[in-house]
């Protein structure tokens, strides 16, 4: 796997060796594994009796409770699956931002080196892992397995994903949701730039589909806390030729203030829509991250 | 609105320097490609606005700190109303430079005009614009420093007409004396603003190093007073010219005897830098043409001339020289006169107790050879004619003729000749007397104390005192005494503070009569009052009583005239002393300073940088000319300087501009 060293370090191997994820909810999975699933059938677990009806198969009859009550009753077993999880990774232009000074990585890098220790995490405990990358559209697309070998797929996907373009995030995730398809986990590792509205109402329509929804929304310190002092001009990363020309000093309080805007609204709507937000800074290690957030998670 | 330093107004354009600043962070960014545009829209139009108004309230801000400080620093004036009034009067002393040198032309277009002539033109010019609004004294600087005219405050007449009849005199000036005058009428002063103006050429003599010192303790002294004065220098320019001076140098004696050869010494120096041949110079006496003679003289040279002359008639003489100044621009120091007083022969009576066949055996015969001693402080000449008699064969009649009459150690006169001796002292003459062994202390009081008639000696005359029995201050019995040296009060006896002229505290005293004032009675009414103690011992016994009887003179000593009493007729000392004290009585030289008299004769203005240096030295304002001043001067009788209000604005717009600029750059938290 050659390109498993280039975006997982060792340090992150053991911290994922060590971390579990539980679906907080039943999944659907084509594999037995260590989460509930929604079908009853073959199973060692038993979860109740029901009344026999016609059609159920014969098999199926608790003969022993018939003896005692002399009426049919139907076992059934509790279906334990294995979880199946999308990676949606943004490779948009805005993530390609690294910062002023060009020696921290990018929020690109930043998110594929998220979304491969998710898929480290995932793959060692057996789960079945997707990845989707997007930017005005889907561009690579790589569907939930739970094989060895899907690692590394999803490692060569990730390492050779580059970003650029515009965003059209609300779009794109309808298109995503379409392809989930059936009930798991998905991840959207995204700074989340444009319109706060059709964003969500795609988070909303992924969260319908899916058991579980995590937004991870990538941002740069610079985003965080406009660092800037002399008279700039910013340059769209997106969009070739949108430019604004500001005075930092000046402006930082407005800035600020949008800023504020804008976070409280992916979060009230992710709140709103039971999707998990997790704002997160590029220049935080990822493994510790993940970390972090499971520990959170099972607190709740 | 005026201002004291217009030019600095020029420093307004300093705003400049943050508007371009401001233009030129305008025209240069940063590149930075960005990902959260959205989040740099301002979608708060009227939150826009307000950053654009801060950014401009800023620059405006900045830029009027500069502004408002050069118009500070140029010190503008308001004018007002309420200045004019109580809170405008003001204390104003004119020191105007009536020395020879305002005589050289002035550097004026033209140059015909002399200094003296723009000096009194620019006094004019400020007592017309003072006039009525300050009280104005005008002090001459020339010669001795005096004030000329009474100080006025409505009308200028007499202060202009003092002014119109002062000439430049034959010496320089006297700064010093003049500012001092000049502080002390500033000090009685009761106005909040007092100035003085100073109106001179600077030249380097009056007002260079050597008066530096001088000045600036002057200063020092003038900024103790509760309202510092302003001192204004108003220079007037003189060309530095070719120029001849001629003065007297010294002289032998100023009081003489007729019949006396006088040496006169002249110097003669010539400031220019060109030859000058047969110039014309004369002696004269009295206004008699003495001595005639022309001279040449080198460049930048000084020569002296020596005459001898000789005054036969007693009184007052003036010497005066003159010589023709081919320059002919400064004429004070063309010509110097010098006056010298002839003496007449005094008669002196010297009466003693008994005639003696060897003089110097007599009761009087040192004090006969002191008085007609020929290397005496009076010259060559025998100043008095001395006649000795002896106390029992005193013709009255001699003394009606004498104008000193000696008592020498005499027991007792006749009652006639009493008599005439207080007539003749109370005429003008002088009476000195001597005690010794001989003398009746019981007579005298009786005779001449304050009971009898004919109140003549100062004080009481006690027993013999001897030395040995006398202690000094230190406790210790000594053989001999001594006169206590100087600084002695009387003004002949000051001629011995220098011990060039002799010590008295070299002559050893070995007995004297005591003396002491006469006891408090109701008879001693007629006391004189000026009795004064001249001489005494070291102990502190009276030696020598001065006192006056109507017009004449009383000298009352406790020794002897021979060496009887103690060693003083044996010192050098002696004969000088009783010259002064019998012959000159109360005739004293008249100090001459040929030094300081001809020091303008070289016009050797202060350069324009040391005028500006004196000005700081001084803590005053030099201005260009009288113009000036009075600009200067109506804008503070007009209005009233900002510059304090003016500075708190500066101080409170950089409060400001950091304000707003900490408002548009702040930090805050989210």
């Amino acid at each position: 796997m050659p390109a498993l060293p280039r975006l997982l370090a060792a340090e992150d191997h053991d911290r994922m060796a060590a971390l579990n994820w539980y679906a907080r909810g039943v999944v659907e999975g084509l594999h037995v594994g260590m989460h509930r699933s929604p079908y009853i059938g073959v199973s060692v677990e038993f979860k109740e009796h029901r009344a026999y009806v016609r059609g159920d198969e014969v098999r199926s009859i608790d003969w022993k409770l018939y003896g005692k009550t002399d009426r049919l009753f139907v076992r059934q077993y509790e279906h334990e699956s294995n979880l199946k999880a999308t990676l949606l990774v943004d490779q948009s232009g805005s993530m390609a931002y690294r910062g002023t000074q060009g020696t921290g990585i990018s929020k690109h890098l930043f998110a594929t080196r998220l979304a491969a220790c998710l898929s480290y995490l995932f793959v060692s405990q057996h789960d079945a892992v997707g990845l989707s990358l997007f930017d005005t559209q889907v561009r690579t697309m790589l569907p939930p397995r739970n094989r060895v070998s899907q690692l590394e797929h999803l490692m060569h996907a990730l390492a050779d994903s580059s970003c650029g373009g515009e965003t059209r995030l609300g779009e794109v995730l309808t298109d995503a949701a379409s392809r989930v398809g059936r009930r798991g986990v998905v991840f959207l590792i995204s700074d989340g730039f444009g319109d706060v509205e059709p964003l969500l109402r795609s988070l909303s329509l992924l969260r319908q589909l899916a058991s579980e929804v995590v937004f991870f929304q990538v941002w740069h310190p610079d985003e965080l806390d406009f660092p800037f002092s002399t008279r700039t001009r910013f340059q769209s990363l997106e969009t070739p030729g949108q430019e604004r020309v500001v005075d930092p000093l000046s402006f930082r309080k407005t800035y600020l203030r949008n800023l504020e805007r804008f976070q409280t609204a992916v979060a009230e709507g992710c709140t709103q829509r039971r999707i998990t937000h997790v704002p997160c800074r590029s220049d935080e290690p990822h493994a510790e991250l993940i970390a972090r957030f499971l520990s959170r998670r099972e607190a709740v | 609105m005026g201002f004291l330093n217009a030019m600095l107004l020029f420093g307004t354009a300093a705003f400049a320097v943050p508007l371009g600043i401001h233009l030129l962070n305008r025209s240069r960014f940063y590149s930075v490609d960005w990902a959260a545009m959205h989040l740099l829209d301002v979608s708060d139009l009227q939150n826009a606005r307000r950053i654009e108004w801060r950014s401009l309230l800023l620059l405006l801000l900045r830029c009027m700190i500069p502004i408002v400080l050069a118009v500070c620093m140029a010190r503008p004036i308001v004018q007002t109303a309420a200045v004019g009034g109580a809170s405008g009067r003001s204390t104003t002393v004119l020191l105007l430079d009536d020395s020879y040198s305002m005589q050289g032309r002035a550097t004026e277009p033209g140059g015909q005009l002399s200094g003296w002539t723009m000096a009194q033109s620019a006094a004019d010019e400020v007592v017309g614009q003072l006039a009525g609004q300050a009280e104005l004294s005008v002090v001459a600087l020339g010669g001795e420093a005096h004030p000329a005219g009474e100080p006025t405050r409505r009308d200028p007449r007499p202060v202009l007409g003092a002014i119109r009849r002062l000439e430049p005199l034959s010496a320089a000036a006297d700064v010093i004396g003049g500012l001092r005058l000049a502080g002390d009428m500033l000090t009685a002063s009761r106005e909040p603003h007092r100035q003085a103006v100073v109106v001179s050429d600077f030249q380097r003599a009056d007002w260079g190093a050597s008066v530096e010192a001088a000045l600036e303790a002057m200063r020092r002294q003038w900024e103790t007073l509760p309202a510092i004065p302003e001192l204004h220098l108003i220079p007037l320019d003189v060309q530095p010219q070719a120029n001849v001076s001629v003065g007297f140098d010294a002289i032998s004696t100023e009081v003489t005897l007729p019949g006396e050869p006088l040496d006169l010494q002249l110097t003669v120096e010539n400031h220019g830098n060109e030859q000058l041949q047969t110039v014309p110079l004369r002696l004269a006496i009295d206004g008699r043409d003495l001595v005639s003679r022309n001279l040449d003289l080198a460049p930048n040279a000084r020569s002296q001339l020596l005459f001898t002359v000789n005054l036969d008639t007693p009184g007052p003489h003036v010497a005066s020289v003159e010589l023709d100044d081919p320059a002919g621009q400064i004429t004070a120091d063309d010509q110097d006169t010098l006056q010298i007083e002839t003496l007449p022969r005094r008669q002196v009576l010297l009466i003693e107790p008994e005639p003696k066949p060897r003089l110097l055996e007599c009761e009087t015969g040192f004090l006969q050879l002191a008085l007609e001693a020929t290397a005496g402080e009076l010259g060559a000449g025998q100043a008095a004619e001395v006649r000795r008699v002896a106390a029992a064969t005193v013709p009255p009649a001699a003394i009606a003729e004498s104008d000193v009459i000696v008592l020498a150690d005499v027991p007792r006169l006749a009652d006639d000749v009493v008599a005439a001796v207080e007539q003749r002292v109370a005429e003008g003459g002088l009476l000195c007397v001597f005690a010794g062994e001989s003398l009746d202390s019981g007579w005298y009081a009786d005779t001449l104390g304050p009971a009898s008639a004919s109140y003549l000696v100062p004080w009481r005359y006690g027993d013999l005192a001897v030395a040995s029995q006398q202690a000094d201050p230190s406790g210790e019995a000594a053989s001999a005494a001594s006169i206590r040296g100087g600084p002695y009060a009387d003004p002949l006896l000051a001629f011995f503070d220098d011990p060039q002229h002799g010590q008295l505290e070299n002559a050893s005293l070995t007995s004297w009569r005591q003396l002491e004032p006469w006891p408090d009675t109701a008879d001693t009414t007629a006391a004189p009052a000026d009795a004064k103690l001249l001489l005494s011992t070291q102990s502190g016994a009276p030696l020598l009583i001065a006192a006056s009887h109507g017009e004449g003179r009383v000298l009352q000593w406790a020794i002897t005239a021979d060496e009887t009493s103690g060693s003083l007729p044996l010192q050098p000392v002696f004969v000088p002393l009783m010259q002064r004290l019998l012959l000159l009585d109360l005739t004293s030289a008249v100090a001459r300073h040929p030094e300081r008299r001809r020091q303008e004769s070289t016009l050797t203005p202060l350069t324009a940088a040391e005028r500006a240096s004196l000005a700081q030295r001084l803590g005053g304002t030099l201005h260009t000319s009288v113009d000036d001043f009075l600009a200067y001067d109506s804008n503070r009788q007009g209005g009233r300087e900002i510059w304090r209000w003016l500075l708190a604005v500066v101080v409170l717009l950089l409060f400001a501009e950091m304000l707003v600029a900490g408002r548009l750059t702040r930090r805050g938290g989210r």
